[in-house]
């Protein structure tokens, strides 16, 4: 608000004591990932590599770390690269083309944004099997993609609806295709809007659970995810080992958060859903 | 007549490419997008709906039979129903009333104080939801471990954890700090956006603060409000992750079990071994059919004319 | 011609080669096994096979097959429900793992399904089989056919805290001839829960701590059931039971012990490392667990405290008690067994596997490392592990879950019967109603209600 009440500064305190419990939430992550015990917040007994142990051994009959690391890399890295450019080249025909059925399209992508997609998990598991694609990093990556589509092509459209039409016409005019105008001059100058969509893409998809948890069975394509949820699930919680592992999931997550927090606050405010 | 002929072939041609700038040109374009959505999205609401009426479970898996709507039936004879449905009303109605009433406190909170503070304050509120939930549900259950280990057990001296003792307050919280960030930034920009001048006169009319935001502000937010009310409900009604990471539906077999996640178990996990898709998928088409009549209706509320307008096309 | 002549010898000459070379070099056959615990210890329930692999292939080199066998797969260490999940949906996916671990009734769910493949052509054929106590077998038994191979068996002990019996009053003779008591049906489930009331108000435990049962469902519940006089399967009809008269009686019992603050309200939490947290910290009185969770507790929660010793010091076990007098005492094994996929394409060479599997060395070491029973004769002989020795007398007493492929949805009744008694949702009266609905409902009329 413009005008700053008078006592701001109680208010300041107020919000300090309403966000406490996630800086408490990171602060526990981080001791105990690093202390052997830690009763509340306070280290019990000294700190040690023990707890670090699963970067160098597999434990308890998982796959060594590598894999889960490499499969969510991998992951993440392929669902937002596809989300981006399929997305875009939707939102851009949608944008920038009359064809028929435009409307219909366009109202069926707005549905299926407020469409809650986890209701369709039990027929997705029918349909990737029919595929061949159950159990398979492909088949969760199709399925995460799909998912999130209408959202990306909502967003595109948007970002391409806001860029002046002007130049691309006169590529038009100069006779460069469509395909030409979309990948050398929208896209450019989309840039931004391809660089926050796929910032969210990569986030979601990183943290993604319930999807290869339910289509992926074999522990060689299990994603951090399942890595960690395997140990969480544990009768033995060994609650400094799982907070190690947690931080090294996690750590793509806090150092771009401790980069980039305007940039993710930008981000989250234009439009993208919860 | 060659010349006829050249002039004929190249109007066809003409109309051809036409036809092709309307039709391929779009078509190209969309054919990925369209490929996944109908597989990913329409295929799966038909399925759902098929699903439901066949008796598919472990043991019956290579032999499905058709039974009409007999799962249907089953599901309204559970004597457990009631409990479910009163489990879904109570998790969406508490955790909606915190996201939203936690976003509007946060949203007019960090607005009234110097902008560094309140972006600082925004920014960690999203760190729940950008942080992978396996790892959120992490630090919600060893926080609440019993004394002496969790922080929750030393301050409130109990033997138990948390989560046992208090499953829907810890299910409400963990869910609504991850979800009121939602609500924080719709209603931020929202404040944002309000003409400064209003603000200047409430004040030259001697408003106090209080009095400005219940006057001026509050109203002015009535259609973000509406919009992640009408949004959040309808994402909560199916969403169960962190219920299943959390209690997975306990204490017991159904305490804090909510219709989607007991559609989950049904068709997807059961410790004995014998889930069930046939009744899972019915669970499922319920949750699928509110799922598109209530996004429609919200179309229709949210001016769905005003979203879509013409596309900037060229002129030919 | 020539030029074409020239080309068709070399073709020839080509296609020979290509015909030979495999049969010259080894061949290499996968076998995907998948195992699970989901205890920790029990992870010789792959490493056995991992061993017996290589002797397997010795054997195999020795003899000449040219075939070499490599084993993939892995050891579970989730839960059951994500791991049969897993599992099932493999079975559905067409190309499930060669070998799958689990407990014997599934052996009726899955071969029923038609997920897994009848053994007894198989079985013969190894001298190892014969060695597998008699009884296992019929624990693997669906319509008269074999369907696995028994693994590891156990039983399911009533433990009990002795010292904190101790601070209650008790003598050092009174303790050490409780489980005589027990077996003797002379200390019934009504003396455990007086003397965990009497704990309670004397504050010797916490309330709620006076006995616990494991967080989640699981086939103990069918047990204690049983020890209240209930029955389960008719095996002349072939069908399920429900004994309403025997679930009254345990689910008052349940009531009555949540009432006096014995038992926790919300004991069925589902999380495993809060139970042993807080028994392996001495705070539970008298708790129901498996002779598994003492290898559990010896590697993992008291290592740090004397291991063995202070379990022995601290802990004691015995059969769970009947609920009158003079009644017999029961406890319930739950043998796990290896299964082979029906749609496995290598089943003799899986078979063989297995026989390499069931030896007493392997046997021995799985039994003694995860304090399971063994399967094999010999092994039973050999071993000089004093957990397992002391225990082994329980299974005196065992009894196994019947085959029937809806035993699954009975258990699932009878636990949320159990579970909404605890919480004090519906009365001991209007659970078994519940339970007796639910059974009738799910499994129709392949259920007796009596």
């Amino acid at each position: 608000m413009p005008l700053l009440p008078p006592r701001w500064r109680l208010l300041v305190l107020v919000l300090a004591v309403l966000t406490l419990p996630i800086v408490t939430g990171v602060l526990w992550l981080l001791l105990t990932g690093w202390f052997d015990v830690v009763h509340g917040l306070l280290p019990v007994g000294g700190g040690s590599l023990e707890n670090w142990r699963f970067l160098w051994t597999s434990v308890g009959g998982r796959p060594p770390l590598r894999i889960p690391l490499m499969n969510s890399l991998i992951f993440a890295g392929v669902v937002a690269t596809l989300e981006v450019v399929i997305a875009s080249m939707a939102g851009y025909a949608i944008a920038r083309m009359a064809f028929p059925g435009r409307r219909g399209l366009l109202g069926l992508v707005l549905v299926l944004h407020a469409f809650p997609a986890v209701s369709l998990l039990i027929a997705i598991f029918y349909i990737l099997r029919i595929l061949g694609l159950f159990d398979t990093l492909l088949g969760v990556i199709l399925v995460k993609v799909a998912l999130e589509l209408p959202l990306g092509i909502w967003l595109m459209k948007g970002f391409f609806d806001y860029l002046s039409w002007e130049i691309e016409m006169a590529a038009l005019v100069d006779g460069m295709s469509r395909w030409g105008v979309f990948w050398r001059i929208a896209l450019p100058m989309a840039r931004p809007g391809l660089l926050a969509l796929g910032t969210f893409a990569l986030l979601s998809a990183w943290g993604e659970f319930i999807l290869p948890f339910t289509l992926i069975v074999s522990s060689q394509r299990w994603t951090m995810a399942m890595y960690m949820q395997s140990f969480l699930s544990e009768a033995f919680t060994d609650f400094g080992m799982m907070a190690a592992v947690g931080l090294v999931y996690a750590a793509p997550v806090l150092i771009l958060f401790a980069l980039g927090q305007r940039y993710l606050l930008n981000i989250y405010t234009g439009g993208v859903k919860g | 007549m060659q010349v006829q002929a050249r002039l004929a072939r190249e109007a066809t041609i003409g109309r051809a490419r036409t036809w092709a700038r309307r039709h391929l040109t779009p078509a190209a374009f969309l054919a990925p997008a369209t490929i996944l959505i109908v597989l990913f999205f329409l295929v799966p609401v038909v399925a759902t709906l098929l699903l439901s009426l066949t008796d598919i479970s472990t043991v019956t898996f290579r032999a499905p039979r058709w039974v009409g709507l007999e799962n249907y039936r089953y599901l309204f004879r559970d004597p457990f129903l009631p409990r479910i449905l009163l489990n879904t009303a109570r998790y969406v109605g508490l955790t909606l009333l915190f996201n939203v009433g936690m976003g509007l406190t946060l949203a007019l909170l960090s607005t009234s104080v110097r902008p560094g503070y309140g972006n600082q304050v925004r920014a960690l509120w999203l760190l729940p939801r950008i942080m992978p939930p396996v790892v959120y549900v992490l630090v919600w259950q060893g926080l609440t471990r019993e004394a002496p280990y969790g922080l929750v057990g030393i301050l409130t001296g109990s033997s138990r954890s948390w989560i046992t003792e208090h499953p829907w307050t810890t299910i409400v919280l963990a869910n609504g700090m991850v979800g009121a960030s939602f609500g924080m930034l719709i209603f931020t920009s929202a404040i944002r956006s309000m003409s400064p001048e209003l603000f200047y006169a409430a004040a030259v009319d001697g408003a106090t603060t209080w009095q400005t935001v219940r006057r001026v502000v509050l109203p002015l937010l009535r259609w973000p409000i509406l919009f992640v009310t009408a949004y959040q409900t309808l994402s909560l009604l199916t969403s169960f992750e962190y219920i299943l990471l959390l209690t997975d539906g306990g204490p017991g077999f159904f305490t804090t079990t909510v219709w989607s996640l007991h559609a989950y178990k049904l068709a997807l996990s059961n410790y004995y071994g014998n889930v069930q898709f046939g009744l899972g998928a019915a669970m499922a088409a319920v949750l699928v059919v509110i799922g598109v009549v209530v996004s429609v209706l919200y179309l229709r509320i949210f001016n769905f004319r005003a979203l879509i307008g013409e596309p900037k096309i060229e002129v030919p | 011609m020539d030029h074409r002549r020239w080309v068709a010898a070399v073709g020839l000459a080509a296609f020979v080669l290509l015909a030979l070379a495999p049969a010259q070099a080894q061949r290499t056959v996968t076998l995907v096994a998948w195992t699970v615990g989901p205890d920790n210890p029990s992870v010789t329930r792959f490493t056995n096979l991992q061993a017996a692999v290589e002797r397997l292939n010795r054997d195999l080199q020795r003899e000449g097959a040219g075939v070499q066998v490599k084993l993939e797969g892995f050891f579970d260490t989730t839960e059951w429900d994500p791991y049969l999940r897993r599992v099932l949906l493999a079975f559905q996916s067409g190309n499930p793992p060669d070998l799958v671990q689990a407990s014997h009734p599934l052996t009726a769910t899955w071969a029923a399904a038609g997920f897994i493949t009848a053994l007894d052509d198989l079985i013969p054929r190894y001298r190892q089989f014969a060695d597998v106590v008699e009884s296992l077998w019929d624990a693997v038994r669906y319509r008269g056919k074999i369907w696995g191979i028994p693994q590891d068996t156990e039983a399911r002990p009533l433990y009990f805290n002795k010292t904190l019996l101790k601070q209650l009053g008790w003598t050092d003779h009174q303790i050490a001839s409780l489980p005589e008591r027990i077996t003797k049906g002379e200390f019934t489930w009504e003396d455990v829960l007086t003397t965990a009331r009497e704990a309670v108000q004397k504050k010797v435990v916490e309330s709620g701590k006076g006995y616990y049962h494991r967080p989640r469902p699981g086939p103990d519940f069918l047990q204690w059931y049983r020890s209240f006089g209930g029955r389960d399967f008719d095996a002349g009809s072939g069908k399920l039971v429900f004994t309403r008269e025997a679930a009254l009686r345990y689910f008052r019992w349940l009531r009555a012990a949540v009432d006096a603050s014995v038992l926790e309200r919300n004991r069925l939490d589902g999380d495993w490392s809060r139970f042993h947290q807080t028994v392996t910290d001495g705070k539970v009185l008298f708790f129901s667990g498996g002779t598994w969770n003492w290898a559990e507790w010896e590697q993992q929660w008291v290592a740090g405290k004397g291991g063995q010793d202070w379990l022995f010091a601290n802990f004691g076990f015995a059969p769970h008690p009947t609920w009158r007098r003079g009644g017999r005492p029961i406890t319930l094994s739950q043998p796990q067994a290896y299964m082979i996929s029906a749609a496995s394409k290598n089943k003799p060479l899986a078979m063989r596997l297995l026989a390499y599997t069931t030896v007493p060395d392997l046997d021995a070491k799985h039994a003694v490392g995860s304090a399971h029973l063994p399967v094999l004769r010999t092994t039973a002989r050999l071993i000089r592990d004093r957990f397992l020795r002391e225990v082994s007398y329980l299974l005196t007493y065992t009894t196994f879950q019947p085959p029937h492929p809806d035993l699954p949805r009975w258990q699932d009744a009878l636990f949320r019967g159990v579970s909404a008694v605890e919480a004090g949702q519906v009365t001991p009266e209007q659970a078994v109603d519940l339970v007796a609905a639910e059974m009738q409902r799910a499994i129709g009329d392949k259920v007796v209600i009596e």
